[in-house]
């Protein structure tokens, strides 16, 4: 094991380095239009992360997760540009309305479970935005609300930072939660109530906790993807978002941060990628497909990741970065072990 | 510190429980005993919450508890080990003994989201305190691992770490030493002594395994049929004749029991070893080395208690599950990559143990869906169900009565019928008496014979002797093998009470 070589520590220092001039430094050398998407990349972070705790921990499925979302984005926007409170006191209060509506959702959940609560969270998607996001003095109508960016991080550049410290703070939230009573409650729930309920771990309220958490988490996600734009349009959230949040937390890999952060800010970037690297003009070269739509994309590609995700790598990308990140921490590589059954080889 | 006061359950038309008044008093290890079906593990439901019952309380410490939920409970002081390992599959050792430790946690949920300072310490608190858990089971070298890899014996004793890790008063172990080991299970009495008295612990255990309760319990509860049967010291109930009855049936007389004829193999079992589960996630063999042969046309009657691998049998003879090891021939022909698709064309079909009629469907369509293979061939329908009718006059006059609503006897009869549309060479039948009355019993008993009679091979699985007069052969059962074989004269109920009961006849 090369884990104590001056070798080993030099790869390390360059690979973290690495990693930290592109999320640091590379996007201070791009035009402010660029920074705006990824800046999106990371909000899509957030929202990978807030679907994570219902999907990953809660074992709950959202299908309106653009409800969330929109939700949050129209609070923030309605408080800053109507009642032109400031940027945190609008915050505070897109957090409240999140956690609340996420609250309800949990108590519906409570009592319908598996696919008929998917068609209930879908339905919930869809009624956001046929009535909440039509409501013209609510979202300012077809023209959209606006968001203006707090004066602090008015810039592009530093609006990014702004969303990165935030994502930093998501993290740490959902590190915590991993690793303290109500990670461990969630996973014997998911697990089998019935040895959760044994062990003192009430089951409604433990799963109440994963969707308010979830709930905020997404709410700030979308207050922060307003003012990015400085604007927001009820035709943003529909039916499409909410499948691509799912597809790119699951293809990111559940329950693995590193893991949902790669895969929705792959998503994020996917027209950004097809467009820098030409693959919209390979993919048109071949003569059967019909003229993709850059928007549509992520639904093409989407889907293709996923199938190859579930039958072939069912722990996504978190899953394939797990060695890289074993590496990183000088751990040693999971041995093959003698079992203590029958004398087969096993994998720890 | 625990009473359970006249609790009855109904689940459906079927009492689980009926009028069950038991009381555990503090420090005390009570047992309880009773055949399979007898409504034991719903008791335990009851007692930690799991199902309200119908009537009746439950008190513990005083406190009247029975619309407490389960996670309360728990907070109460009780903790609960499952029959089937209550364990977070997929984890490792600490994050299970962490998961007990819910309650011990002095920190509020919200405060662990935000990573205040004090929760960290508490989290290093308790993690120590997990430590000196396993430290005291054995299993301080574990703690790392994940417990899909685990051996079953050391799995158990995980569990009851986390039972312990919950800081319970009270523990109901739901049958403690199944699957372990003669060895293993001694040790483990033992230990349960040794933790009653380091913890200051009052345990409730259901067991199958009577020699072990004598052994550790103060005080034995036999259940039959969701009643009480007997109560008092272990040697007592174990002596009790409704007790050796309810485990072995009547006696039997030996004239009416079978004389072996020639007969040529139908089905040979050739050394297969069955374990549950795939990958990591595989447990203990079930099944060791295990073989046997059916003789064509025979009536074969496997004995054995819970846990013994029967069912498992049956399963594996079905195609249900696949040995890892080993053949399965039926009639020369390998069928031990057959799924139990090809077998039932083979003609090869299982009756299962609880009936699993469907319920909401009429008599005469669980009829017609046991001919599935024949679907498009309405007149052996016909033929076949004409047949089935003969047989089981009973379920002649009502083609339309919903199956769940006909008594236990009758949706036997209706499985057993349902399972003779598919025309099997080979009938398999788990527990044709389990929660029938002796009488039924022995009706359902002589269908079976006049099944037989018609050529068809049948293995009977049962716990009791009740079979043993409609036996061919016969063959015990005990922990995946066989312990022994005879005709159904050289299979007396002495022998079996001895490895029943631990008690001569």
């Amino acid at each position: 094991m090369n884990g104590h070589s001056t070798v080993g520590w030099i790869a390390r220092g360059t690979a973290v380095g690495g990693i930290a001039a592109l999320v640091l430094v590379f996007p201070l050398t791009r035009s402010g239009i660029e920074v705006n998407i990824f800046t999106e990349a990371v909000i899509y972070a957030i929202i990978g992360l807030s679907l994570n705790v219902l999907l990953g921990y809660a074992g709950q499925i959202s299908l309106g997760h653009q409800a969330f979302v929109g939700i949050g984005a129209f609070t923030s926007a309605y408080m800053t540009s109507v009642h032109e409170q400031n940027f945190v006191a609008a915050l505070g209060v897109t957090m409240v309305v999140g956690a609340v509506q996420a609250l309800l959702l949990g108590v519906v959940s409570l009592r319908i479970t598996g696919l008929y609560f998917a068609l209930v969270t879908l339905a919930y998607g869809r009624m956001a935005e046929n009535s909440l996001f039509n409501i013209t003095s609510f979202t300012g109508g077809s023209t959209g609300q606006a968001a203006p960016k707090p004066a602090a991080f008015a810039s592009d550049y530093r609006y990014y930072y702004l969303c990165l410290a935030v994502l930093a703070i998501v993290l740490f939230i959902d590190w915590r939660l991993t690793s303290t009573k109500t990670g461990r409650a969630l996973l014997a729930i998911r697990q089998d109530p019935r040895v959760a309920a044994s062990f003192g771990a009430s089951l409604k309220r433990y799963t109440l906790i994963a969707f308010v958490t979830s709930g905020v988490f997404a709410s700030v996600a979308g207050a922060l993807l307003a003012h990015n734009t400085t604007s927001v349009v009820s035709s943003q959230f529909d039916f499409r978002l909410a499948l691509v949040f799912v597809i790119m937390t699951v293809v990111g890999g559940l329950r693995s941060r590193a893991g949902v952060v790669v895969g929705s800010v792959f998503f994020a970037l996917t027209d950004y990628l097809f467009d820098r690297l030409h693959l919209s003009v390979a993919i048109n070269a071949i003569p059967v497909l019909p003229d993709l739509s850059p928007d549509l994309a992520p639904l093409v590609v989407g889907p293709l990741l996923l199938i190859f995700t579930l039958t072939r790598h069912p722990g996504g990308f978190g899953e394939m970065l797990r060695p890289f990140g074993r590496w990183l921490r000088r751990e040693p590589s999971p041995h093959t072990e003698i079992d203590l059954r029958d004398g087969e080889r096993v994998h720890a | 510190m625990l009473e359970v006061e006249g609790c009855t359950v109904n689940f459906g038309g079927i009492r689980a429980l009926y009028d069950v008044s038991v009381a555990v008093g503090e420090l005390e290890i009570v047992g309880i005993i009773g055949p399979n079906g007898a409504g034991k593990t719903t008791l335990f439901d009851v007692i930690n919450g799991f199902r309200k019952p119908d009537g009746g309380r439950v008190r513990f410490r005083g406190a009247d508890i029975t619309s407490l939920p389960a996670h309360q409970r728990a907070a109460a002081g009780m903790a609960r080990a499952f029959q089937n390992v209550g364990l977070i599959r997929g984890a490792t050792v600490r994050t299970n003994l962490l998961a007990a430790e819910h309650l011990a946690a002095r920190y509020s949920a919200t405060a662990g989201l935000l990573g205040l300072p004090a929760t960290f310490a508490d989290e290093r608190r308790l993690s120590q305190r997990a430590e000196t858990l396993t430290g005291i089971l054995g299993l301080s070298g574990l703690l790392e691992r994940d417990v899909d890899g685990l051996p079953y014996g050391v799995l158990k004793r995980v569990e009851l770490g986390a039972v312990l890790a919950t800081d319970p008063d009270l523990i109901l172990l739901d049958e403690p030493t199944s699957g372990l080991g003669p060895g293993e299970s001694d040790t483990f009495a033992a230990m349960l002594v040794e933790l009653r008295r380091t913890f200051g612990l009052t345990i409730l255990m259901i067991e199958h395994n009577v020699p072990f309760v004598s052994d550790v319990c103060d005080y034995v509860y036999c259940l039959n049929f969701g009643e009480v049967l007997a109560e008092g010291k272990p040697h007592e109930v174990r002596n009790h004749p409704e007790v050796v009855r309810a485990y072995l049936g009547d006696e039997v007389d030996s004239w009416l029991l079978g004389a072996e004829k020639p007969r040529d193999p139908l089905v040979v079992v050739d050394r297969v070893q069955v374990s549950y589960g795939t990958g990591h996630h595989r447990g203990a063999p079930v099944l060791r080395d295990l073989s046997f042969e059916v003789l064509d046309a025979e009536r074969l009657v496997v004995l054995g208690l819970n846990g013994a691998g029967k069912t498992t049998t049956l399963a594996m003879l079905a195609g249900l599950l696949r040995p890892e090891r080993g053949s399965i021939c039926f009639a020369g022909q390998d069928i031990t990559n057959l799924t139990a698709a090809e077998r039932v064309a083979l003609g090869i079909t299982l009756v299962p143990e609880g009936r699993q009629v469907f319920p909401g469907l009429s008599v005469d369509h669980n009829l017609r869906l046991g001919a599935w293979m024949h679907r498009h061939d309405s007149r052996r329908i016909a033929e076949s169900r004409e047949r089935v009718l003969r047989v089981f006059p009973q379920l002649a006059p009502r083609p339309g009565q919903l199956a769940g609503t006909l008594s236990g006897g009758e949706q036997q009869m209706l499985a057993i019928g349902r399972a003779l549309m598919a025309s099997p060479r080979l009938l398999l039948i788990d527990e044709a008496s389990l929660g029938l009355s002796p009488a039924i019993t022995q009706s359902v008993f002589s269908m079976i014979d006049q099944i037989n009679s018609q050529g068809v091979t049948v293995v009977l699985v049962e716990q009791g002797t009740a079979a043993l007069t409609h036996a061919d052969r016969a063959m015990i059962l005990e922990r995946g093998q066989i312990v022994h074989r005879g005709t159904g004269a050289e299979t007396d109920h002495a022998s079996l009470r001895e490895r029943y009961l631990g008690t001569p006849a």
